[in-house]
């Protein structure tokens, strides 16, 4: 039966080649626009390089001071992180690190503006960097301030061309540090590994940084499973529910939470829950899925006509109603997933596009499997929703008008 | 004529309320990102209010987040790094302040005064701010060291800030109440302070000056220099070297105007790239749509095209007809579009100037009107063709 369908699918597309165009053009391009969406969403907020354990992870992002008059929202400072973060029992590992920073970096008179990102030593422990040369810095050369720095390969390209940066130095705002190991480009889209320059946290020019309670750091817990994570949100808020606050008088309550960047992101929109966050995203692809559905209907219900003598007959033999919009449906659903399956295509030519330009740094926007699945998903949503009406449409002619060729 | 078009347009109401439709969608896609573009237009044509050739920016890192919170320390700090800054040989002028110009980002408030709501955005400006960027005085003065010891706090406002504030005379002397501790009163005007440059709207700017002496008032992050012509990447960095010996535990960043100015630009137009892009796609899907709908429309209709040519109508008749049919739809489609167009500033969502609105409503219905007649060109063309002999034969 649906072979039959599908037969009669393609001889109807093949028969009026402009309108058969015109479908897939609106197809393909609405497709392409949602599927490089969500691409790029999935860039953000699944496990990519370098954060590969990502369903293992949970961080501290964004936290917020107030009181009656005051309140101060920024990331958490680095005081609340040794409070709260760094007593967490039972995580397998914890880094704390700070938000990027744009620095300018001089180098035989010439000058390179960089990245700059504190991070400590377990940082390279926790994301899953991949080293083209030497090795990362480690908690020791933490601890002692040591000069040391890891830099990316765009960075070294600039520095010193194609040679080896390894024990070489570089001189980022107005500090010097020697090179222990050049790690694979990290695109802008990673905002926790981010950067072009790392360098332990201790050899921030001022220690005031230790006395923050609303600074720029953050931090990420690696626990040693998932299951593990709700226990150890339970006893985050814990700790930073019993944390004293310096001022009591102007501020009295410090909220920030242990999560997933997408929470930290709905929290921050001040909504509710990310489910909420789930449900804009959802309402944007719908709405600007209206339009070109509206189109599609539109092109869909003008070739009626065109098999009026087709539908006559089988209603005539006996075909019910609901066979018929069956049909039609997938015949609709079959266009779209032609089209998705070009949209694929056109997206990933995007995509590399979109890499290409140097808009988003070091962008790595590539098409997985999962944004496959989703381009299916998307494709057969896309496709019901312009199909099911022309379908209704066509299933409620009345055969004799259908046979005389009247709509 | 027009009741008989009526007619057989109702007599095709569901195809037609689908035409309705995506002609009001296509009319809303037009009209944003017209709106944005004739923002922009009517931003470029007007004077920005200061120059920014050879002015350098030096952000301040002083290590922590909020801008609210300083020392007396921190403010001394400043004062020398400035003075430092100053003192250099190809250094012209120099000024601190707290968001400069092209910066991402910035203070402003609604604040309530006379009753009403005012947008107002500011600076915490040092007194060589007016130098280093050359602003234009209007009325009043600009700061002075005498300033020091007043006992309120002295800012300059720009033109059209006055005007919104004082639109009934002189702003210069009055007091605007944007601080329950420290009066600040104006003393100046200066021709309208566009930050954010060419792109960016008008916002009412009030500059307010630091207070070095009595110590009142928050550091500026931010030094900002007006160099000789004909400086090197060398010189950038003996002013940042000058700045770290004055206060070590600081860190400088230093970029000049014209870079953040392009790399604001670049922010700034990238969604309406962006916008004008995926709307010019869907235009033209639309606008294919919408012919081969047509098309289908007058192969179905031929009968009765082929009775009005055997009554004595001629082919230009018919396609004057079938380009009516379709600006009638058209035209219900975009009374749908104003309609809620209109809504949103009649219901406040966003505060749409007319200037805006106006010619984007415009623009958008122009654009519709041309699209419309473009898909039925070729579809009433083939109308004016049909032979009466062959249609009324036709099965």
């Amino acid at each position: 039966m649906l072979t039959n369908y599908l037969k009669l699918a393609i001889k109807v597309l093949l028969r009026r080649k402009f309108f058969t165009f015109v479908s897939f053009f609106g197809v393909c391009f609405t497709l392409t626009v949602l599927i490089v969406a969500t691409a790029m969403l999935d860039h953000e907020f699944s496990a990519h390089y370098p954060e590969l354990k990502l369903d293992r992870m949970v961080g501290v992002h964004r936290a917020r001071m107030s009181g009656p008059t005051n309140s101060r929202d920024a990331a958490a400072g680095y005081r609340v992180i040794e409070r709260t973060v760094r007593k967490l029992e039972g995580a397998e590992r914890i880094t704390v690190f700070q938000l990027h920073e744009q620095v300018a970096a001089y180098q035989d008179g010439r000058k390179l503006t960089l990245w700059l990102k504190h991070a400590d030593g377990e940082f390279w422990r926790v994301f899953d960097f991949d080293f083209v040369e030497g090795a990362p810095y480690s908690q020791v050369d933490e601890e002692r301030a040591g000069f040391v720095a890891v830099i990316n390969e765009s960075t070294r390209r600039a520095l010193f061309g194609g040679a080896s940066a390894l024990g070489k130095s570089i001189e980022v705002d107005g500090q010097r540090f020697r090179i222990t190991g050049v790690v694979r480009d990290v695109p802008f889209t990673r905002i926790r590994p981010f950067s072009d320059v790392w360098v332990p946290i201790s050899t921030m020019k001022s220690a005031s940084y230790r006395e923050e309670m609303i600074g720029s750091f953050m931090a990420v817990v690696l626990a040693k499973q998932k299951g593990d994570i709700p226990a150890l949100r339970r006893q985050f808020d814990e700790l930073v529910r019993a944390m004293p606050l310096p001022d009591p008088v102007r501020f009295t309550r410090y909220e920030t939470a242990l999560e997933t960047p997408f929470e930290s992101l709905a929290r921050t929109m001040e909504l509710p829950s990310p489910n909420a966050l789930r449900g804009i995203f959802l309402l944007f692809a719908v709405l600007f899925m209206t339009l070109p559905a509206i189109n599609l209907v539109n092109l869909n219900l003008s070739r009626i006509l065109e098999r009026s003598s087709e539908i006559g007959v089988r209603r005539a033999f006996g075909a019910t109603r609901a066979t018929l919009i069956g049909q039609f449906v997938v015949e609709n659903v079959v266009l779209t997933l032609i089209g998705g399956v070009l949209a694929l295509g056109l997206s990933a030519i995007t995509l590399s596009l979109i890499n290409g330009s140097g808009l988003i740094p070091y962008a790595q926007f590539t098409i997985n499997f999962r944004i496959f699945l989703w381009g299916f998903v998307i494709a057969l949503a896309f496709g019901l929703f312009s199909g099911v009406y022309p379908a209704w449409r066509m299933s409620r002619m009345s055969p004799v008008n259908a046979l005389k060729g009247n709509a | 004529m027009t009741r008989h078009l009526l007619k057989l347009l109702w007599n095709r109401k569901r195809m037609n309320a689908l035409i309705v439709a995506e002609i009001c969608c296509s009319f809303l896609v037009l009209f944003s990102v017209g709106a944005g573009l004739v923002y922009i237009a009517n931003n470029v044509r007007q004077p920005i209010g200061f120059t920014h050739q050879n002015v350098w920016n030096v952000a301040i890192g002083m290590g922590q987040e909020s801008d609210d919170e300083f020392t007396k320390q921190q403010l001394g700090d400043f004062e020398r790094a400035l003075r430092e800054a100053k003192s250099i040989p190809f250094v012209e002028y120099a000024g601190g302040s707290m968001t400069p110009p092209f910066s991402i980002g910035g203070s402003n408030g609604n604040w309530k005064l006379n009753g009403r709501y005012v947008k107002l955005s500011f600076d915490d400006v040092t007194d060589g701010f007016r130098d280093v960027l050359g602003l234009e005085l209007l009325e009043g003065r600009w700061f002075e060291p005498s300033d020091d010891a007043q006992s309120w706090r002295p800012v300059v406002v720009d033109r059209d800030a006055a005007r919104t504030l004082f639109p009934d005379g002189s702003a210069v002397g009055k007091s605007i109440p944007v601080s329950d501790t420290l009066e600040h009163r104006i003393v100046g005007v200066v021709r309208e302070y566009r930050k954010n440059g060419e792109l960016a709207g008008n916002d009412n700017f009030v500059l307010m000056r630091v207070n070095f002496v009595k110590a009142n008032t928050r550091p500026p992050r931010n030094i900002l220099v007006k160099v000789k012509p004909g400086t090197t990447a060398a010189d950038e960095q003996a002013l940042l070297a000058r700045l770290r010996a004055v206060v070590p535990e600081w860190s400088f960043e230093l970029r000049t105007l014209e870079q953040l100015r392009a790399q604001q630009r670049k922010l700034q137009l990238l969604p309406i790239v962006i916008g004008s892009i995926i709307a010019g796609f869907l235009v033209l899907m639309v606008t294919l749509g919408l012919t081969g709908v047509m098309w289908q429309n007058v192969t179905r209709r031929t009968r009765e095209i082929g009775l009005r040519r055997a009554l004595g109508a001629t082919g230009s008749d018919v396609h004057r007809q079938i380009l009516v049919e379709i600006l009638i739809v058209a035209s219900f489609g975009l009374a749908l579009g104003i309609a809620l167009v209109l809504q949103v500033p009649v219901l406040g969502i966003i505060d749409i100037p007319a200037a805006v609105l106006v010619p984007a409503i415009v623009l958008a219905i122009l654009a519709i009107l041309g699209l419309v007649a473009l898909c039925g060109l070729y579809p009433s063309l083939l109308a004016s063709r049909v032979e009466p002999a062959e249609a009324l034969h036709y099965e």
